[in-house]
């Protein structure tokens, strides 16, 4: 793409004469981008524009007083000179790799040079890696070490793809810097050149020796990173290419509120609050596949860190978390539930490592998130309670906030004088003890329970959940010390579990007795009874028998 | 004319421009390895280890020697194999054996370890189709090159 015709470096010159206020303070290339974009918005199409000002931004980024001032195209200025194929150089990798700034499958690094002063390294030493092509087609080298012919090697000439500035040679030079591999005795033609601000000794089998050439400082290409900013800073610090994150894929990417740069294996993202920060590895999958910065949880923070005892590692993000553990995947931890799961321990604590990220608990807006040791629900109406163990497991039965129980809405909380547990949820509770395991109580006979005093009452822990009645209307609990039925007519009573195993024997609720029609009683004579529907059945303690 | 630097020795020919530097070591405590550059053209200041700067003033008949050095554990390797001064023939240069091809140039690079110095010698042509007399040159100026254990 070639400069409008006409005059923008005019334009963008004129414009930079002029503005003052709030652009004051900005840099020249700034100042640039804004005069240079703005003469191209007056002169055509959005999407033109659009297209042109990326490149445009780029390469007044990379070389301003060069774009604005000599004559040339801003593709050649993000490119550097040299671009063109007719001018001999080697195109870089990231240029027919897929952006991926790293030597290609079939090549490896086979010697380096370096160049002072590089405005794409803050000012630092640079350093081009050539990639030569492997040999992969003769079994036997050449007479003598360096290149092998031309019929041996994995890939043939020719250049960069015309999408591209980088117009550069490909496969076609034969040349061999000298200091990487020399283990290996032939090597092709230079297949691409990987560009870095590290030594490459540092993360390419390569030697010391530095060969130099000032020249090809600028060299650059659209799919690398064309300016110098903190998120090269940051890749930098982390090793670059030696560093967990792998090689640059194409270059900068502007995000909402910030950029981002991506890497063959992570990703930084920066913004003015937060800073440039890394994310990597099963972190940095889950980061982007919940939309990175634009997600939940933001621009990241600070690094990765070990947490629970180094049995996995936990990042930082603006508005949550995001936990990976050894065996359970990386899942983000946001908004309310974020304090609950703090609050008892995050990772180290009774839930552990999150195994799913957010899911729809209920059709209107709860959601609840999983974890080794349980559950997390939140709605706005019920706040943020966790359910773990025995609780969780009958939860889940019972189909969890979408059955009969609804969401929770406390925490477990122990029953005084006992071992076991309660928990309360919208209609009803889990009570769970470990001789009896958990049960919920519901409804009328879960309120007709707790009226007889719960699980420290008459009936004492539930050891069934409540059963709906065939061809009867009603329903029925069976605890600790007997049983709990429930009708619409009859009403809600208890009976012991001496009358209970009689009235079962004689059909139960749906037997001649029908529902019982009062709680059981103590006679004057010590025996016990229970009034029903069509009858009555009495307990007497001192011969075991019941009788009616 | 003789020039002795960094443990090589030449008698640059006449015509020919020669210069020696040691290379600034990439890590602390390390000997700075030589660079020897020989042409015949001025050579400017500026210019690349392999020549970038150099090869673009070269005529037919001109030609461009980079004798480079690398660690001294490279010494053996498979690259550098090959024991003594290599000897340069005609058939072994290419108009793409060079860093930056350049129209009608011709390179080759042979990697060699003297004296149990590895090194890289990378010759230029200015023409491929007189590579017959650039190499001949080449030859007589190896003839007059020895490289010193240091």
């Amino acid at each position: 793409m070639t400069r409008p015709t006409s005059s923008p470096t005019a334009a963008a010159v004129g414009a930079l004469g002029t503005r003052t206020g709030s652009a004051a303070g900005a840099s020249f290339a700034q100042r640039a981008v804004d005069g240079v974009t703005s003469w191209l918005a007056a002169r055509t199409s959005r999407r033109g524009f659009l297209v042109r000002a990326g490149v445009v931004g780029s390469a007044l980024a990379v070389d301003p007083t060069g774009y604005v001032l000599r004559p040339g195209t801003a593709y050649a200025s993000v490119c550097g000179p040299g671009a063109a194929a007719s001018a001999g150089w080697t195109v870089f990798c990231a240029t027919i790799n897929k952006g991926v700034n790293a030597c290609p499958p079939g090549s490896l690094a086979a010697g380096w040079w370096k160049m002072s002063g590089a405005s794409l390294c803050g000012g630092d030493s640079r350093y081009i890696i050539d990639c030569n092509a492997t040999c992969s087609h003769c079994s036997t080298g050449g007479s003598r070490p360096g290149i092998c012919a031309k019929s041996c090697q994995s890939c043939s000439c020719s250049t960069g793809p015309k999408s591209s500035c980088d117009q550069r040679r490909v496969c076609c030079n034969d040349f061999r810097y000298g200091q990487c591999n020399t283990q290996v005795r032939q090597v092709g033609a230079v297949q691409c050149r990987v560009v870095s601000c590290t030594p490459p000794w540092k993360f390419e089998k390569c030697s010391t020796s530095p060969a130099t050439d000032q020249r090809t400082v600028d060299h650059n290409s659209s799919e690398l990173p064309t300016r110098f900013t903190a998120i090269t800073r940051r890749y930098i610090a982390l090793g670059e290419n030696g560093s967990t994150l792998g090689a640059t894929v194409y270059g900068e990417l502007a995000v909402k509120g910030g950029r981002a740069q991506r890497y063959q294996h992570g990703r930084i993202s920066w913004s003015s609050a937060t800073g440039a920060h890394e994310t990597e590895g099963a972190v940095f999958r889950r980061y982007v596949a919940i939309d990175a910065e634009q997600g939940p949880l933001g621009f990241p923070v600070a690094a990765k860190r070990d947490v629970a005892d180094g049995r996995g590692r936990a990042q930082r993000f603006e508005r949550g978390w995001i936990y990976s553990g050894k065996q359970t995947g990386a899942w983000e931890v946001y908004g309310k539930i974020t304090g609950r799961y703090d609050a008892l321990g995050a990772a180290g604590g009774v839930l552990g490592f999150p195994l799913s990220g957010r899911t729809a608990a209920t059709g209107d807006g709860g959601t609840f998130q999983v974890f080794q040791g349980g559950r997390i629900f939140t709605s706005s109406g019920t706040g943020t309670h966790e359910v773990l163990g025995s609780i969780d497991a009958r939860y889940r039965v019972l189909e969890s906030a979408r059955g009969a129980l609804g969401l929770p809405t406390s925490g477990a909380t122990p029953i005084t004088g006992t071992d076991g547990l309660q928990q309360r949820f919208e209609h009803g509770r889990i009570t769970s003890s470990e001789e009896h395991g958990a049960y919920a109580t519901l409804g009328r006979l879960g309120d007709r329970w707790l009226a007889l005093g719960g699980a420290t009452g008459v009936l004492g822990f539930p050891i069934r959940g409540m059963r709906d009645l065939e061809g009867v209307r009603g329903h029925y609990q069976r605890f600790e010390n007997g049983r709990l039925c429930s009708s619409p007519t009859a009403g809600a009573h208890w009976m012991g579990r001496q009358i209970e195993a009689a009235y079962v024997d004689r059909g139960g609720e749906a037997g001649r007795l029908g529902f019982p029609t009062a709680d059981e009683v103590v006679l004057d004579d010590g025996r016990l009874q229970v009034a029903f529907e069509r009858g009555t059945l009495t307990y007497d303690p001192e011969t075991g028998e019941v009788t009616g | 004319m003789r020039l002795s630097s960094s443990g090589l020795h030449v008698e640059v020919p006449a015509g020919w421009e020669a210069r020696v530097r040691r290379q600034t070591p990439s890590r602390p405590g390390r000997p700075g390895n030589a660079v020897l550059h020989l042409c015949t053209r001025p050579m400017p200041a500026e210019r690349g280890d392999f020549g970038t700067g150099v090869v673009d003033l070269l005529g037919a008949d001109d030609l461009f020697v980079s004798l480079f050095e690398y660690d001294r554990e490279e010494a053996g390797t498979a690259l550098f194999s090959e024991h003594g001064l290599p000897v340069v023939r005609p058939s072994e240069f290419s108009p793409n054996g060079t860093q930056r091809p350049l129209p009608g140039q011709s390179g080759g690079q042979w990697f060699f370890t003297a004296a149990g110095r590895p090194f890289c010698l990378f010759v230029v042509l200015g023409s491929h189709g007189r590579r017959t007399a650039g190499a001949a040159k080449a030859t007589a100026l190896l003839s007059q090159l020895h490289v010193e254990a240091l």
